[in-house]
């Protein structure tokens, strides 16, 4: 294949000076890398999946029944609006034209708005084919630049500088860096700090809940403060892996963080470890309320942990025991301290 | 939330440790380690090129060459640095002696009751050539010179050993010698055999001295060569005794004092590397590489020999493989560069780790003296490096040859085609605020320093 002959090269046949390399490569002869079997795990996933496949299946029939509601509302709705523009244009024009411009740019907000929920739906959905790529690229190593240059691409206008700043160090790095060297430098660089950065955010909504909740009086209450703050919290650990959630994209994400929340066997070891590090003379001398805030404290952790799982491009490669202790430990700290 | 511990301050400052690290910087002739001694002690005063340090060490230091002592020469860093300064640089000459200096690194302390921590890290700069004599200290004349005729009777050295060979079957080995000037011309033809097989790019040759001779040029001692062993009575005025006895002074006087002097108790060993040198001239040079990594690390690190043992305690508890020079290539390959140096020395690696000595490949490049352009030749867009030319004076493109994909060695060397072009270094910066440019040192030298801060 390359029987180019090494030597001196006139300078008119300079390209160009720069060092990205992708293009430049000569055709690798076609026989099929071994790499390319599937792998078996993937096949392993599935068969667990099949168990959660009931309830999306009623899901999804549910879904239909209520886009055909809405269907039939809106056509009717439609209808409605355009027997009344027509019939408003022959008795009074005038009206019927201030009528028609509130109408259409009634349309044309809701119609942008609809667009914006796509785009951030895709948005989300993206992430999933980009941790199906990840899994696939750690054993071929060839396409791991075409992947990082991807995730470049994602973040490189990231709205907090810092990362933005960090992913466009790791831009001018890319270069310099070795097949090998290039993921665990990409996590190193601009992964690692947005895990911390997400951290911080569900320790502090974990601390939150588990105050609220311990001196809370009502369970309904409980219920409502865990819901929101759980839900303020999806929000921004989304937005700090650059996903800016609304409606949709919040929906298709809550549902990600709670299939992740179902296949989590670190949060069944947690559920021991809760007993353990508290041990049952502490939780039987505190107050009951207290117990359940630490309780609801760790449930706002794991959620958080999941929302991680389900926005990072990468799969966390480290255990997250040792920041559930941390969490546990400030909680039951901040609450029973201040108690005495 | 305790950042005010940092703050405080004592009357006194709670002394950490001083730390030497002993560093050895190994390396066949012209492997280039004269030249990454001086980028070395380069980048580190300069500290403007190690982001990848900085970052992962998170502490700031500074470095300083510590002066002279008075037992050894000193490894003179500043007429180095000197030559690298000029308008037209020039690559330093083949060291012709051992030289010594330390660089001394000193850590800001986190905590402001605390010492500032020092690593000092002593450098050696010697003859790669007689490295290789390393591995004649557990042998004696008779397994020496076996080993070496069955070397010289190699296909691939025959043709460079024939005229010693065939002069020494006209030889009387054995009996009483009478001609006084016998000895020197056998010894003479023997380093002209030398002396080929190193300009046709082999390495393992010994003694290495006969190469690179230093401060022993025209020495009597060095008077011998290898000889068949004898089947019958040895006279005691014989060639073959004579030879016998210079052999072990050699072995004593010479190899095992600069061995205890300069080579004892490393923490870290860097093997430098030169893949072009493999590269350009094929499948056997790779293999004599092969061998001569093979008997340098023996004795240095587990050596089966009593002598070995009690003097070298094997304390190396890292060996970096680097591959040199790799601004001579495009960027492109370097991924291709390092598993070729991972062919070179997958079984000595191996044999490392089940001793729990970490080992690392990688490549670098000391002084950058090249950058990477991309050219069109023969209608083919490829990866071109752009430098000067030694004795030229403007900057040239060049293609070295891509690397191709190791699959075996046979399809590999097969379709090695390169031609690589001896670049003259760019000039560095005028003061030492500044270091030179680099490819992957300080990559190298977090690798050096991770286990010691």
């Amino acid at each position: 294949m390359n029987r180019i002959k090494p030597g001196r090269i006139d300078d008119e046949n300079i390209i160009e000076e720069d060092n990205s390399d992708e293009k430049s490569k000569t055709l690798t002869p076609t026989r099929v890398d071994e790499e390319e079997v599937i792998e078996e795990i993937v096949q392993e996933e599935k068969k667990r999946l099949t168990s959660l496949r009931g309830i999306g299946a009623f899901a999804q029939k549910s879904m239909v029944v209520l886009g055909l509601l809405f269907g039939v509302m809106i056509t009717g709705t439609l209808y409605d609006a355009t027997s009344t523009a027509s019939s408003m244009m022959q008795n009074a024009p005038v009206v019927g034209v201030f009528y028609l411009v509130m109408l259409f740019s009634l349309l044309g907000i809701l119609g942008y708005g609809i667009f914006k929920e796509m785009l951030g739906y895709r948005k989300i959905k993206r992430i999933d084919t980009i941790q199906k790529e990840a899994q696939e690229v750690k054993t071929k190593p060839k396409r791991v630049r075409a992947f990082a240059q991807k995730i470049i691409s994602m973040y490189k206008d990231h709205e907090d500088e810092e990362i933005a700043q960090r992913v466009r160090a790791f831009e001018i790095e890319l270069p310099t860096l070795l097949d090998e060297e290039v993921l665990p430098r990409l996590e190193e660089v601009v992964l690692s700090n947005m895990d911390e950065k997400a951290k911080r955010i569900i320790t502090k909504y974990a601390n939150q809940t588990a105050l609220s909740t311990a001196i809370s009086p009502v369970a309904i209450i409980d219920a409502i403060l865990i819901l929101s703050r759980s839900h303020v919290m999806v929000k921004e650990i989304a937005t700090v892996y650059d996903l800016k959630p609304n409606f949709l994209a919040e929906m298709a994400l809550v549902k990600k963080v709670f299939m992740t929340m179902a296949f989590a066997g670190v949060t069944d070891i947690m559920l021991h470890h809760s007993h353990d590090i508290l041990g049952a003379s502490v939780l039987s001398k505190v107050s009951s309320h207290g117990a359940q805030g630490v309780a609801n404290g760790i449930l706002t952790a794991r959620i958080g942990l999941s929302t991680i799982k389900a926005c990072r491009p990468i799969a966390l490669t480290k255990k997250q025991d040792g920041f559930f202790k941390n969490i546990l430990k400030m909680i039951t700290k901040s609450l029973f301290s201040s108690k005495t | 939330m305790l950042s005010f511990i940092k703050d405080i301050e004592l009357p006194f400052k709670i002394p950490t440790p001083d730390k030497t690290i002993k560093i050895a910087i190994t390396g066949l002739s012209r492997s280039g380690k004269t030249v990454f001694l001086t980028s070395l002690i380069n980048q580190l005063i300069a500290n403007d090129k190690l982001s990848y340090l900085n970052e992962k060490l998170g502490r700031t230091f500074i470095a300083r060459l510590l002066p002279p002592d008075s037992v050894y020469v000193r490894f003179d860093y500043y007429s180095k640095i000197k030559a690298f300064r000029l308008k037209q640089p020039k690559w330093p000459k083949a060291t012709r002696s051992v030289s010594k200096t330390t660089l001394q690194l000193e850590f800001k302390s986190e905590y402001r009751f605390l010492e500032n921590q020092i690593i000092n890290i002593e450098l050696i700069d010697y003859p790669g050539e007689w490295l290789m004599d390393l591995s004649m200290l557990d042998l004696d004349f008779k397994e020496w010179s076996a080993q070496m005729l069955e070397l010289a009777y190699e296909d691939k050295r025959k043709e460079f050993a024939k005229e010693w060979l065939d002069f020494l079957k006209g030889v009387d080995l054995y009996g009483e010698c009478r001609d006084e000037y016998i000895d020197e011309h056998l010894h003479d033809m023997y380093s002209e055999y030398l002396k080929r097989l190193h300009y046709g790019g082999f390495s393992f040759v010994q003694p290495g001295r006969f190469l690179e001779p230093g401060d022993m040029k025209d020495d009597p001692l060095l008077l011998f060569c290898p000889l068949p062993a004898p089947v019958g009575v040895v006279h005691e005025n014989s060639l073959y005794a004579a030879f016998e006895r210079k052999y072990q002074q050699y072995i004593d006087e010479v190899v095992k004092r600069l061995y205890l002097e300069h080579f004892q108790s490393f923490d870290t060993q860097i093997i430098l590397v030169d893949l072009l040198k493999t590269l350009e001239n094929g499948y056997d040079i790779f293999e004599d590489m092969h061998l001569s990594f093979k008997h340098i690390l023996k004795s240095f690190t587990y050596g089966s020999n009593n002598f070995l043992k009690r003097f070298f305690n094997p304390q190396i508890d890292k060996v970096i493989f680097a591959a040199t020079k790799a601004d001579h290539i495009a960027q492109s390959q370097h991924n291709q560069y390092k598993k070729l140096l991972e062919m070179l020395v997958w079984d000595l690696k191996k044999e490392l780790d089940v001793r729990h000595i970490q080992t690392e490949v990688t490549l670098i490049a000391a002084v950058k003296s090249t950058y990477d352009v991309k050219a069109k030749v023969d209608g083919k867009v490829v990866d071109c490096v752009r430098g000067i030319v030694e004795g030229e004076k403007d900057f040239s493109t060049h293609f070295p040859g891509n690397l191709p994909k190791y699959t075996s060695d046979e399809s590999f060397w097969k379709e090695a085609n390169f031609h690589f072009t001896k670049f003259q270094p760019r000039s560095f910066p005028m003061r030492d605020n500044h270091a030179t440019d680099h490819i992957r040192m300080d990559k190298l030298l977090y690798s050096i320093l991770k286990d010691h801060v």
